[in-house]
């Protein structure tokens, strides 16, 4: 990797890892493809209405070792034009999209300026992240109806899917277009549970924030807790005590567990094993009710807040011990099912040169041959011998199933070495809080959730309440390698692979 | 190893939640999480701080009295983490209930067995979804009951909601509702799906789906446990009529935004 100080961007350091620019709009292109031609990947982009003028923050981020740059780019508010980044990345041309419905940017030069967040029923000069809008309008039809890109020859049929679906699925559209059983196309058109979290956020104080990220994605309450406490602590200043960061890895990992175990079965009952099912809700239930103890919330909400973290009891290492027993069944039990596997085995393959070009992250990159991993990259606690990033590299469902495994068996491991290692350490100790350096260098927290880097910047308002707050659920960056892996698969196998990369509707839709 | 899962289940016993005691009676035990519940009445300034502290609004002082509404609790309990607070969580409280009175008389006699449930997600944030699904885990099994998740509408006799209604599903939800056969039941599940709940204030979020399709059934909780909303199922077959759904309520004061 090139040196980062080497580059023609005049960077002053903001953060612990943190170095930030201004650039204007004309200079963008440039700064931020010398970025990622220096092996930086793009974690996020934020616009923020500053009454006169509109920023937008680019966050590029780099690691091991931890590095994070950002890009400030300010633009008039007469003049909202913006230069895509389209050709260098594409997760940026999808940042893109949603700034320009959120805010009413117009892109140059973008390939595909079409909405991505509003529904065509919203009017079109309707941005709610703009401080000016107030009210929810009447909803029209100016903006016609979905483009979906036709697709026409002989024996072509068109299968609408959603967004009330058969199974237990999260509201989303998606629609096929097949030859016989074979899918030639796929579009994933979602939004349908946009909440507007990120305008809510703005003027909250910081414990009402927190329920808010608590429930940006119900299953990833932890992993979003602790991004959004990270980066409030940056912005403040607070040094967190050591117990304070075992407490939060030990909730990390407690979150991938009963993840992890439902996904497995899932997988297993989309094959027709219905058994393994059975075993694996079994084992979350146990583990949903051991989280209940934990913190008290069967999802274990309320455990980390900003400034520290706090648990009823921990995990014994006899009730590790025993649920790595039952899961090792589950695992001999559907590994040792020919069907099951069969069926795994060359299903849906997302191979690695696509996944790196469409900025993967998670376990569907780590099943596609990336070796990202947040707590690798971004480590806010040194994890020990344990800890090595579960790397597979075929890419299809049995990749990414094994990639589960793997990180299941090595999250029980890092867990009972942490819970050793917490016990002698005292109380959580005194929180030591410093003024706030800069409003507007604000605050970034990364944390790697179940599915993947969740990133949070906030930015506070002089009084102390949350002024801005950006979020990044790795659902948003992953859903586009959906519709790549699903080429030439058959329809039944849909679920199938919908299920091995399990995003979230309600963290993407935001 | 397959082959071995009979001998394996008698040796692991049975996971099934018992529904009732030795003595025959509903166990209780799992059915609520707790509900707050204002146990004395405080000054007009301790009053209005406690209100401001709540995010959700279930805390409102009118007419000289704070008042609780449990279904706008998310029991993120800042109300109670001061000793002296006036509000307690209490688990006598019921968290299932008719949100029409003349139900009481008329549901029972509509469906009896084999409830066929569609469940739609209108915003939800995978919480109360994740509790749903639990409903058919070994633990819950809500299949021996007799109640049945079906994937279409058109065979459906009950909607299950879980989400705040954003704005982007109303119609979604609406064409579900109209798709149904008559008779049928709406069950809303957890706090947004009744109040909205902090989604309430966004300007896409949705205010609770009972400004989309007509609800018959609260489920309270953020989310609810699966005994509890096994337990609204019950209500409507008749075939369980505990104590904990009332059928008398207020209606809370509108929302409002900031």
């Amino acid at each position: 990797m090139k040196e980062i100080s080497n580059l023609a961007i005049d960077l002053e350091s903001v953060g612990t890892h943190r170095l930030s620019a201004t650039v204007g709009p004309e200079s963008i292109v440039e700064s931020a493809s010398s970025l990622i031609n220096a092996g930086m990947r793009l974690a996020l982009v934020s616009g923020h209405d500053d009454g006169f003028s509109i920023r937008i923050v680019y966050l590029f981020t780099s690691g091991p070792p931890d590095r994070r740059v950002e890009l400030h780019v300010p633009l008039d508010i007469e003049h909202l034009e913006l230069p895509t980044l389209a050709s260098i990345s594409f997760s940026a041309s999808r940042f893109e999209r949603e700034l320009a419905d959120l805010f009413g940017i117009t892109l140059l030069g973008h390939p595909q300026p079409r909405r991505l967040v509003l529904h065509q029923h919203w009017p079109t000069n309707w941005h709610p992240m703009r401080h000016d809008t107030v009210d929810p309008p009447k909803m029209v039809r100016e903006a016609g109806s979905y483009p979906f890109v036709p697709v026409e020859g002989s024996g072509v049929f068109e299968i609408p899917v959603g967004p009330v679906h058969a199974g237990l699925i999260e509201p989303g559209h998606f629609r096929f277009w097949v030859v016989g059983e074979t899918i030639l196309r796929m579009k994933a058109r979602l939004w349908f549970v946009h909440k507007g979290i990120e305008r809510l956020f703005e003027g909250k104080d910081i414990e009402a924030g927190l329920g808010i990220s608590e429930r940006i994605s119900g299953d990833s309450a932890v992993g979003h807790s602790i991004a959004f406490s990270q980066a409030v602590e940056e912005c403040r200043g607070t040094q967190v005590s050591a117990r304070a960061q075992i407490l939060r890895a030990i909730l990390l990992e407690m979150e991938r567990l009963y993840n992890h175990v439902a996904d497995i079965g899932a997988l297993c009952n989309d094959v027709g094993y219905g058994l393994a099912q059975a075993n694996a809700l079994s084992l979350r239930e146990k583990l949903l009710g051991l989280n209940r103890e934990i913190t008290g919330h069967r999802l274990l909400r309320g455990g980390i807040f900003p400034g520290g973290a706090k648990v009823v009891r921990l995990p014994t290492q006899r009730e590790l011990e025993e649920i790595g027993y039952q899961f090792e069944d589950l695992v001999s039990q559907s590994t040792s099912n020919t069907l099951v596997m069969e069926r795994f085995n060359g299903t849906a393959i997302l191979d690695r040169s696509h996944a790196q070009e469409l900025g993967v992250v998670g376990v569907a990159a780590r099943a596609s041959g990336i070796s990202f991993d947040s707590r690798d990259a971004h480590p806010f606690i040194e994890l020990g011998e344990n800890f090595k990033v579960a790397l597979h590299n075929r890419g299809d469902v049995l990749a990414r199933f094994n990639v589960r495994v793997d990180e299941f068996r090595i999250s029980l491991l890092i867990l009972g070495e942490l819970i050793k290692l917490q016990s002698s350490l005292g109380e959580v100790g005194q929180i030591s809080e410093n003024d706030i350096k800069s409003l507007r260098a604000g605050g970034v927290g990364i944390a790697e959730g179940w599915r993947g880097t969740i990133v949070h910047r906030v930015e506070l308002a002089a009084n102390g309440t949350l002024s801005r707050v950006k979020i990044v659920d790795p659902s948003f960056l992953n859903w586009p390698a959906l519709p790549v892996a699903l080429a030439d698969t058959i329809v039944p196998d849909f679920p199938l692979a919908n299920k091995s990369f399990n995003l979230s509707y309600a963290g993407n839709d935001l | 190893m397959t082959n071995t899962w009979i001998l394996r289940g008698i040796i692991h016993r049975k996971k099934t939640e018992k529904r009732y005691d030795s003595d025959g009676l509903v166990l209780t035990k799992g059915i609520t999480l707790g509900l707050p519940f204002v146990k004395k009445q405080v000054s007009s300034e301790n009053a209005i701080q406690l209100v401001s502290i709540c995010p959700t609004q279930a805390l409102v002082y009118e007419n000289n009295k704070l008042n609780v509404y449990p279904e706008r609790c998310i029991r993120c309990d800042r109300c109670v983490e001061d000793n002296l607070s006036p509000i307690v969580m209490t688990n006598d409280q019921p968290s299932v209930r008719w949100s029409n009175p003349d139900n009481s008389v008329l549901l029972p006699h509509q469906f009896r067995r084999s409830i066929h449930i569609r469940i739609v997600d209108a915003g939800d944030c995978g919480g109360c979804y994740n509790e749903v699904r639990q409903l058919n885990n070994p633990f819950y099994n809500m299949h021996r009951f007799g109640f049945f998740i079906t994937p279409t509408p058109r065979n459906a006799d009950v909607l299950m909601v879980v989400g705040s209604g954003t704005r982007q599903m109303q119609y979604a939800l609406q064409a579900t509702y109209e798709a149904m056969p008559t008779p049928k039941i709406v069950i809303a599940v957890g706090t947004c799906a009744l109040s909205g709940n902090m989604w309430s204030k966004s300007l896409t979020g949705g205010t609770g789906i009972k400004n989309v399709i007509p609800v018959d059934v609260e489920v309270m909780g953020s989310p609810p446990t699966p005994l509890t909303i096994i337990q609204s199922l019950f209500s409507i077959t008749g075939r369980q009529m505990p104590a904990s759904i009332i059928s008398s309520k207020t209606e809370p004061p509108e929302m409002k935004r900031d």
